[in-house]
């Protein structure tokens, strides 16, 4: 939201372009201009130099086994673990939000299963499904779909109960009110909640992978790490912070492409 | 928020509010009698699935094996419980420390914000679970590792709320302030602080969950004592019962956490709530949620 006003301003303010710019940029300078000063002054092997780190991680990123054995795995992991979370948590959500009786019934359920600390489901998953592919899937499946759920479920009950009444007047039948107006009302709240998710499936990603994964990213950065290649340790990690950065704007991308008419109604304003 | 990046990570734990809370504000019996009635639901569910023969025992344990095992390990349990809480408070007061005083710092210079939200961006978007193996090379697996790893996961969500309600001021007060001649540091403590106060909050209230969140997983992956190793030494031993165990006292704690933050939300922070009625804080629920969830 930041960046879509910036861009806004800088296209009105031409002047503005290398401010919006360059300070970013700097700021991104400054912190690589301290990591490199840090590891210099420390001088100590758990602390590789922030150039060091980088030529590793180019080389990470070049090398064919590391992009076969362990980037791909754990993206299609994290892409189907996110869809099957977000097609079933929009459905218990806007079920749970529509109805007043459901929303009762499992309420309670859904509290207790929100409130476990995620990770220590880790272990639990890998007695019931094993090591490897289906037990991170089910892991981030399972982790990311109650934020999905519950925001679901507030946006279809703050709907605008004139719009309903209307359905209602019009003689919608059920399944017609909830795909024509009760999704399309409550798809802000689902396309905030969806960012959420995105972004915490990549963390159950890597804690999953490094409990019980055979392959993937998080199982490379703690194999690099027990084995104390500490440069591909580091390395491993600006790869996970590149794919998180990337996922986010590629988020950000796609809802300011499809969804122009929610910013008008969250208000830019009051992110400046 | 959150990844565990910090954005995500804030994002990691999104605030709790009941579902049936919001649904119905008064406490009926019928409504009671539901909420009550799901969970036996649940548990009957469980039973008979366990009962058909359909999901081995290894997996999927009796019901009562379960509360054989919560109980006979009790101090064990005890224990893992108060080592977890124990690194979790000390993260979560040093977050809030430093957090609320970085972000109202950043908040009032511009430039400070522009310089910082690259770095914000990058490291919201980083799983902060991912420095774990790093946080071991650098501390080891002991106690100041996980404390200090718990506390810098805390910090983003706490600095960016903070941050977010200080650019927020209504520029109004700031400008009778300046007409009434305040000095900058009057400005800050009159102003900035009170009106930052409930966005710190709920900063506050996504750290919550996000630190326990993050100390059982650094507990997991190092080995390094309280609730995620118990339950990390269960599936080694395959003893499933325990396993159980140690997830069900999770989601008690987890729960509990949360009902203690709603309890002191009501009670002493009723006057921030007044304050997001008044001009300043006019958010509609859904941004006041968005807020909450970066």
């Amino acid at each position: 939201m930041m960046i879509s006003t910036g861009r806004r301003q800088v296209m009105r303010n031409g002047g503005a372009i290398s401010l919006k710019v360059v300070l970013p940029l700097s700021g991104l300078l400054l912190f690589a201009g301290a990591w490199q000063l840090l590891a210099a002054v420390l001088n100590t092997a758990v602390l590789p130099s922030f150039t060091t780190t980088v030529s590793a991680f180019v080389h990470l990123l070049a090398r064919g086994s590391f992009l076969s054995a362990n980037l791909e795995p754990s993206i299609v992991r994290v892409f189907i673990g996110f869809g099957i979370a977000a097609v079933s948590g929009i459905g218990i959500g806007i079920v749970v939000g529509a109805s007043r009786t459901a929303a009762e019934w499992t309420g309670s359920i859904i509290d207790f299963m929100r409130s476990i600390p995620i990770p220590i489901l880790v272990p639990l998953a890998i007695i019931v499904f094993g090591l490897g592919n289906r037990m991170i899937i089910a892991m981030i499946a399972a982790s990311v779909v109650w934020p999905v759920v519950v925001n679901t479920a507030d946006g279809v009950r703050e709907i605008e109960p004139l719009l309903l009444e209307t359905a209602q007047i019009c003689g919608f039948p059920r399944v017609r009110l909830y795909v024509r107006i009760l999704l399309p009302a409550a798809l802000p709240a689902i396309v905030a909640s969806l960012r959420v998710a995105l972004g915490m499936s990549l963390a159950v990603l890597v804690v999953a992978e490094m409990l019980g994964g055979t392959s993937g990213i998080g199982y490379f950065v703690v194999a690099s790490q027990q084995s104390f290649n500490v440069v591909d340790t580091y390395a491993g990690v600006m790869v996970l912070a590149v794919l998180g950065l990337l996922f986010d704007s590629l988020f950000l991308l796609i809802e300011r492409n499809t969804l122009r008419w929610t910013h008008a109604r969250l208000g830019e304003r009051s992110y400046v | 928020m959150l990844t565990p990046s910090a954005g995500e990570e804030a994002a990691l734990s999104a605030p709790h509010r009941s579902i049936g809370e919001r649904v119905l504000p008064g406490l009926s019996l019928a409504h009671l009698g539901r909420r009550v009635g799901g969970v036996v639901g649940a548990i009957a569910v469980w039973e008979i699935v366990v009962a058909s023969g359909a999901v081995p025992s290894e997996q999927l344990p009796r019901i009562q094996a379960v509360i054989s095992a919560i109980v006979s390990s009790r101090d064990a349990l005890l224990n893992a419980v108060a080592q977890s809480l124990g690194t979790w408070a000390l993260s979560l007061v040093i977050a809030t420390a430093f957090g609320s005083l970085a972000g109202v710092l950043v908040g009032i210079s511009a430039i400070a914000d522009q310089l910082s939200d690259f770095i914000v961006r990058m490291a919201r978007s980083l799983p902060t679970l991912a420095l774990i193996p790093v946080a071991i090379l650098i501390a080891g697996a002991g106690p100041a590792m996980a404390i200090g790893l718990v506390s810098i996961a805390c910090f983003w969500p706490v600095f960016i709320n903070t941050k977010y309600g200080v650019r927020r001021i209504e520029p109004g007060y700031l400008d009778a302030a300046r007409v009434a001649g305040y000095s900058k540091p009057l400005v800050v403590k009159r102003i900035i602080i009170p009106s930052a106060l409930p966005s710190i909050a709920s900063g506050v209230r996504v750290a919550i969950g996000l630190g326990i969140l993050v100390t059982v997983a650094v507990e997991l992956v190092a080995a390094s004592g309280g609730l995620g190793e118990y339950v990390l030494q269960a599936q080694q031993l395959n003893l499933s019962a325990r396993l159980y165990a140690g997830v069900i006292v999770g989601g008690i704690l987890g729960w509990l956490l949360n009902a203690l933050y709603g309890f002191i939300d009501r009670n002493l922070l009723h006057w921030a709530r007044r304050g997001q009625g008044s001009n300043a804080f006019r958010l509609s629920s859904r941004q006041r949620r968005l807020i909450e969830l970066q």
